[in-house]
C-alpha cells in the first residue's frame, strides 16, 4: 500500500493511503501527485496473508499516526480500497480472502478514527456497477443491487461492510467497465488486448457476443474523479456510480478498435448462453456531479496514443 | 423474460409538440405495465438536434417529470439521421423505435410494428403512409421518386415504403448506427445488416407541414438526402461506372474493326486522309482507358465498403420475439399485424 501526504501549510495537511495499486490506483496515485501529493512511505500488505496482517496493520496505523505527530489543526485521513485480486470469475475462496482483507483495513480505518477527535476520516471504496448490476438496463441510482457470480456478491458485501463502520465518512464508487492500460506485465482488459492484438496482427479472442451492451469508462476519468474526491473538502457518506450512460455493444468497440487502427480485427467469439453476455446500462441520472466521461471513441484514441508514446 | 423497447425522436423545433409526444408514449407504457405485457417501454431518448425554438427547456422539463424521459444534445444541428443515429447509440432496447417530433407518428403505432416485426420474424419494420402525407402533391410525389430510385439501386423493394417512423431490432439499430458516417443514408445501412424488411400502412399527415406549409425540408436538403442515399449505395454507382468502360471498350473495339474493314473494303467512302487510323486510335485508347477505370472504380468500392463498415456478416437472435409473439396470439391481445 502507498501513503502520500500533502502538506498544508503548518497542519499536517491531508493524508491518503492507497490498498491496491492496480489500474485505478496506480493512476489515482499520479493525479493525486498532481494534486500536491507526494509519496510519503510505500508499506506491505500481504494479500490474503492473515499471518502477518497483525504486524502490518499497526505498521501501517504507527507511521500514520507518526505523520501527524507535533503538528496542529484538523487533520484529513484518506484510505483508499482499490485492490482487488480476482475478476468476474473469481470464486468463493478468493472472495473469503479478500473480504478478510478487506475487513483488516475497515478495523484499521475504524480505530484510526476513534482519536483524535479532530482527525476526519474518509473510506474510499472501489465497488463495481457491473458487478452489482450484472444484467440490468437503464440502471439509475434507486436500482437495488442484484449481483449474479462471486464477485458482485463480494462487493456488495464490501459495501455492507463499510456501511457498519462508525465514526468514518464512508463513499463509495461503483464504476462500470473500467478500460486502461494497468502496466507492462499486468493483465489487460477487453479494450488494451483488442489494441495490443490489433497492433501485432493476432487474433482476439472475444467471450461474448458482439451485440452484448456495456458502458465503459476510461480509468483516467475514474481517476481524475477520485483524486478529485480525495482531495475535496470533507462531505457526507455517499454511494457513486460512475458510468459513461452511453450503452456500447462490443460490435461497435471493435468497430472503434478498428477505425483507430486502421486495419481489420482478427476475431474469434467464444461462449455459450451463460457466458458473460447478459446487458449492463446505466441512465445518466446515475451521474454525480462534476462527473464527465469521454466518449468511447475518445478514449479508445487516448488509450492508443499512450500505446504509441 | 421483458422485452424492452427504445425510442428516439430528434427534436428541431418541436416545442408545440413534445409534451403531448410524451403523454402518448406514457399512456402506451402505462398501458403495457397494467396489461401485464412482456414489453416495457425503457426509455424514450430525445435528441436536441440544435433547436431553433424553445425545445430545450420543455425536454428539461419532461425529463424532471417523467423518469424515461432522457435528453441528449447535439452541439450543432447535424441534421436528422445523425441526430437519430445519436439517439440509437444511446439506447439499450431489444426494439428501437424512431419517431418524429410533431406526433405525424402516433405512438400507440408501435404495437402494430411490433406485432408485425415478431410475426413476420423481421428486423425492420416501418409505417408506410398510406395516403399523402403533406398535403402537396409536388412533396409528396417528390418523396415517393426518391424512394422508388433508392429501391432499384440496392433491390430491395421494401425500401419503397421507408419513411423516419420505423421499428428496428435494437441489435441492428445499434450494428447500424456504429458504422454511419457522414454520407451514409441510415436506411441503407440497414440493409446491409437485414434484408427481413417489412412495412405496414396507415395514413400519416405532417400537420405541421399542412397548416403552415413550412417544412423542415428545403430542397436543398432533400437533394442533400439523395445525394447521401446515392452515395451510400456507391457500389451500385461505381459498379455503373465500370460497366459504362467495359461498354464503351467493346464498342470501341467493334467500331476499330469496321472503320479497317472499311478502309480495306470501302463501302463507305471517308475522303479524309488518316481518319481511320486516328478514329481507331482514339476509340481503342479511350475504351481501354474508360475499362481501366472501371477496375480502378471496382476497387474503390471495394475499400468504400471496408471502409464505410458494411459488414461481412451479422449474427442475430430472433428467438427473444418468443414471449411477444405468444402474448399477442392470446385472445385478450390478438388484433391483425
Amino acid at each position: 500500500m502507498l501513503v502520500l501526504h500533502k502538506p498544508g501549510g503548518g497542519s499536517p495537511g491531508s493524508v491518503a493511503a492507497l490498498f491496491g495499486l492496480g489500474l485505478i490506483g496506480a493512476r489515482l496515485a499520479r493525479r493525486l501527485q498532481g494534486l500536491g501529493y507526494a509519496t510519503a512511505a510505500e508499506l506491505p500488505f500481504s494479500w490474503g496473508k492473515r499471518q502477518d496482517r497483525g504486524r502490518e496493520v499497526s505498521d501501517i496505523a504507527a507511521g500514520l499516526k507518526a505523520m501527524e505527530q507535533g503538528a496542529a489543526g484538523p487533520r484529513r485521513l484518506d484510505i483508499v480500497w482499490s485492490a482487488g485480486q480476482g475478476g468476474f470469475g473469481m470464486d468463493e475462496e478468493q472472495v473469503r480472502r479478500e473480504l478478510a482483507d478487506f475487513a483488516d483495513v475497515l478495523d484499521l480505518a475504524a480505530g484510526l478514527a476513534q482519536k483524535p477527535a479532530q482527525r476526519a476520516v474518509r473510506v474510499h471504496l472501489l465497488s463495481s456497477a457491473g458487478g452489482l448490476f450484472e444484467g440490468q438496463r437503464n440502471v439509475t441510482v434507486s436500482t437495488p443491487p442484484a449481483p449474479k457470480r462471486c464477485y458482485g456478491m463480494l462487493k456488495l458485501r464490501q459495501e455492507q461492510l463499510l456501511s457498519q463502520v462508525e465514526g468514518v465518512t464512508r463513499i463509495v464508487y461503483r464504476p462500470s467497465s473500467v478500460y486502461g492500460f494497468s502496466g507492462p506485465g499486468k493483465r489487460l482488459g477487453l479494450i488494451p488486448t483488442l489494441l495490443a492484438n490489433g497492433a501485432r496482427y493476432q487474433v482476439s479472442t472475444i467471450y461474448g457476443a458482439p451485440d452484448t451492451l456495456r458502458d465503459y469508462v476510461s480509468v483516467q476519468d475514474v481517476a481524475q474523479f477520485l483524486a478529485r474526491q480525495v482531495d475535496a473538502a470533507p462531505g457526507g457518506s455517499r454511494t457513486m456510480i460512475l458510468a459513461s450512460a452511453r450503452p456500447t455493444s462490443l460490435g461497435e468497440v471493435l468497430c472503434a478498435v478498428e477505425t483507430t487502427l486502421k486495419r481489420k480485427m482478427f476475431i474469434t467469439y467464444r461462449g455459450d448462453a451463460s457466458c458473460n453476455t447478459a446487458h449492463i446500462t446505466f441512465s445518466r441520472r446515475t451521474w454525480p456531479r462534476d462527473w464527465r466521461p469521454c466518449g468511447i471513441d475518445v478514449g479508445i484514441r487516448t488509450l492508443w496514443n499512450f500505446f504509441c508514446h | 423474460m421483458t422485452i424492452t423497447l427504445s425510442t428516439v425522436t430528434p427534436v428541431y423545433s418541436g416545442e408545440k409538440y413534445l409534451a403531448g409526444l410524451v403523454g402518448q408514449l406514457d399512456l402506451l407504457r402505462t398501458r403495457w405495465e397494467r396489461e401485464n405485457a412482456p414489453i416495457r417501454l425503457l426509455e424514450c431518448i430525445f435528441v436536441d438536434d440544435g433547436s431553433i425554438d424553445d425545445s430545450a427547456a420543455v425536454l428539461k422539463g419532461l425529463s424532471e417529470k417523467y423518469s424515461f424521459v432522457r435528453v441528449i444534445s447535439l452541439s450543432r444541428n447535424f441534421g436528422q439521421h445523425p441526430a437519430t443515429a445519436a439517439g440509437i447509440l444511446y439506447t439499450s432496447g431489444d426494439w428501437v423505435a424512431t419517431l418524429d417530433e410533431d406526433l405525424q407518428h402516433p405512438p400507440h403505432l408501435i404495437e402494430t410494428l411490433l406485432r408485425k416485426a415478431v410475426a413476420k420474424q423481421a428486423d425492420v419494420v416501418y409505417v408506410h403512409p398510406s395516403e399523402r402525407v403533406h398535403g402537396s402533391l409536388i412533396r409528396d410525389l417528390g418523396s415517393r421518386s426518391i424512394k422508388k430510385i433508392l429501391s432499384v439501386l440496392t433491390g430491395n423493394k421494401n425500401i419503397e415504403h421507408i419513411s423516419s417512423f420505423r421499428l428496428i431490432r435494437g441489435s441492428v439499430a445499434r450494428a447500424t448506427s456504429s458504422v454511419c458516417s457522414h454520407n451514409t443514408y441510415f436506411d441503407i445501412a440497414l440493409t446491409w445488416f437485414t434484408n427481413k424488411i417489412e412495412y405496414i400502412s396507415e395514413p400519416l399527415h405532417d400537420e405541421r407541414h399542412i397548416q403552415s406549409g413550412k417544412s423542415g425540408y428545403t430542397l436543398g436538403k432533400l437533394l442533400s438526402h439523395a445525394r447521401r442515399m446515392v452515395l451510400s449505395t456507391h457500389t451500385k454507382v461505381l459498379r455503373a461506372g465500370g460497366l459504362l468502360g467495359l461498354a464503351m471498350f467493346l464498342v470501341s473495339i467493334l467500331f476499330s474493326f469496321y472503320l479497317v474493314v472499311n478502309a480495306f473494303f470501302p463501302f463507305h467512302v471517308i475522303e479524309v486522309k488518316g481518319w481511320t487510323s486516328t478514329m481507331t486510335a482514339i476509340m481503342f485508347i479511350g475504351g481501354i482507358t474508360l475499362f481501366l477505370l472501371g477496375i480502378v472504380l471496382e476497387y474503390v468500392s471495394i475499400v468504400l465498403l471496408h471502409t464505410q463498415g458494411k459488414p461481412v456478416f451479422f449474427v442475430i437472435d430472433r428467438e427473444m420475439d418468443a414471449p411477444l409473439r405468444a402474448y399477442f396470439a392470446e385472445p385478450d391481445h390478438a388484433r391483425p399485424a
